[in-house]
């Protein structure tokens, strides 16, 4: 493709989002484009994007819907032609907010700490299996299933489909990093095909057989007086499962691998020293996983650089919650910092709508693995961008003779 | 201290019920947070301060 002529030679970075990088190796980099080339920087790959990296042009560029939008050119990297818009994440202004505000109770702060206490029964279920053998990869054995399985019972979904969501979603988010854009295209197409056929599934089984769950109050749900239209309903559900499957796993799974690392991170876990509250604060700035895509809707200029309509921006919490602007060493895991502005759920009218839960099953998922798990070492971790960027494989060990759960049976 | 939240700018993070929940409840619709206390008992100033300073689209005003 042709970069458009407005986009400065020397504003244009190596940097492919579905590419085959690391996630430490990308973090480097960026530190490197922002002292030399600024905060906002261009990439080639996939019809070419604005990288946005300031927190105060997120702040901006997030809230500022009417020359930032969802729907022009939707929110996702590959563009699939012909599918229908994402509910409620491609949709902007009013018609967003009737369908924000009929899922905003689904998933308010109170509702969602009610779950608590059955996050923690799952953890230590999970953990019941793990701490005796003395060595796990994270992922798939407990980050990802904790996740999984917390959102599948909230939507009271088959417990049993889990693995087969995980590979949908993680195949419609990112396709697989690395491939050709023409096959992650076709990748992400197929997926996002079969997952939407999934949730029709759930649908009209739930029309047929209502439940007491998730599912069945959206279809029993009004807007506008009107039940949802069908392809509306479907329109919501995978970018709720893709939120619930995948942003939360890989925030556990890199802060334990980081903790894995840094042993005095994990004590300071273990005897309760920090609340746990700014232990997930702070790695959800440093972890944050995922960042919103946007189009430029008029012409505009941010942090010096011009932007036309029709481009599209990046605006990559990842980045923007290493800016020195914004907080003092950024580049390193703070557990108190008293100040803590991140990004990791964005901002604005399109902002998380799973924050609270994904805050719920962080703070049990890290308390319980350090009550059960006494202290680790890394074994291999490899991580992979996306949508999502997330790790691949946490292997972890410790000694299980020193685990506590054992110490207290014995 | 008196404290007000504009609910033009708040997205319902719920930051500053985490920091005070003395001082802020929630709107589950809207999606919004609210002030309960609008007068900050002295007990719960620091609280309210740490709500303000952690607000992530700077919502909240202490006047």
């Amino acid at each position: 493709m042709t970069r458009p002529a407005h986009v400065p030679e020397h504003l244009v970075v190596d940097y492919d989002n579905l590419g085959d990088q690391r996630i430490d190796a990308v973090q480097e980099a960026a530190r490197g484009w922002r002292s030399e080339k600024g905060s906002v920087v261009w990439s080639d790959h996939n019809g070419g994007y604005w990288i946005v990296m300031g927190a105060d042009d997120l702040r901006r560029g997030l809230v500022e819907t009417e020359t930032f939008d969802s729907a022009s050119r939707g929110i996702k990297m590959v563009e699939i032609a012909g599918r229908d818009p994402l509910i409620p994440n491609e949709l902007d202004g009013t018609e967003h907010t009737k369908y924000r505000r009929l899922l905003n109770p689904f998933f308010a702060p109170r509702r969602m700490r009610l779950l608590e206490e059955q996050v923690r029964k799952a953890a230590q279920d999970l953990l019941a299996g793990i701490a005796p053998t003395g060595r796990c990869d994270v992922v798939s054995e407990y980050a990802r299933p904790l996740a999984s399985s917390m959102f599948l019972s909230l939507v009271d979904w088959p417990l049993e489909d889990r693995e087969l969501l995980e590979r949908l979603v993680t195949l419609q988010v990112n396709g697989i990093p690395g491939s050709t854009p023409e096959e992650n295209l076709r990748i992400q197409t197929e997926a996002l095909h079969e997952l939407a056929a999934y949730c029709e599934h759930q649908v009209t089984s739930r029309r047929e057989n209502p439940r007491d769950d998730l599912t069945t109050q959206l279809i029993n749900a009004t807007v506008d007086g009107e039940p949802v239209p069908q392809d509306r309903l479907v329109g919501m559900l995978p970018p709720m499962v893709a939120g619930g499957l995948d942003t939360t796993q890989s925030v556990t799974s890199q802060t334990i691998r980081h903790f894995a690392e840094h042993p005095a991170l994990q004590d300071r876990l273990r005897d309760e020293s920090t609340p746990i509250t700014d232990v997930v604060e702070e790695a959800l700035r440093y972890f944050a996983p995922v960042g919103p895509l946007r189009a430029a809707i008029q012409d505009t200029e941010l942090a010096g650089t011009q932007i036309k309509a029709g481009d599209r921006l990046h605006f990559m919490s990842q980045l923007a919650n290493r800016d020195p602007q914004e907080f003092g060493d950024p580049d390193e895991l703070q557990l108190d910092r008293e100040t803590n502005r991140h990004l990791a759920f964005g901002l604005g009218p399109h902002r998380c709508i799973g924050a609270a839960l994904g805050r719920v099953v962080l703070a049990v998922a890290l308390e319980e693995f350090h009550n059960a798990v006494p202290s680790y070492q890394l074994v291999s971790a490899d991580s992979q961008l996306g949508a999502v960027w997330s790790m691949k494989t946490v292997v972890v060990e410790w000694d299980p003779a020193r685990s506590p759960a054992l110490v207290s049976t014995a | 201290m008196r404290v007000t939240i504009d609910s033009t700018k708040c997205q319902g993070h719920a930051v500053c019920l985490t920091h005070s929940p003395e001082t802020f409840d929630f709107d589950d619709v809207a999606g919004k947070a609210f002030v309960v206390v609008a007068d900050v008992a002295p007990e719960h100033e620091d609280h309210v301060r740490r709500a303000e300073a952690n607000c992530p689209e700077r919502a909240i005003e202490i006047v």
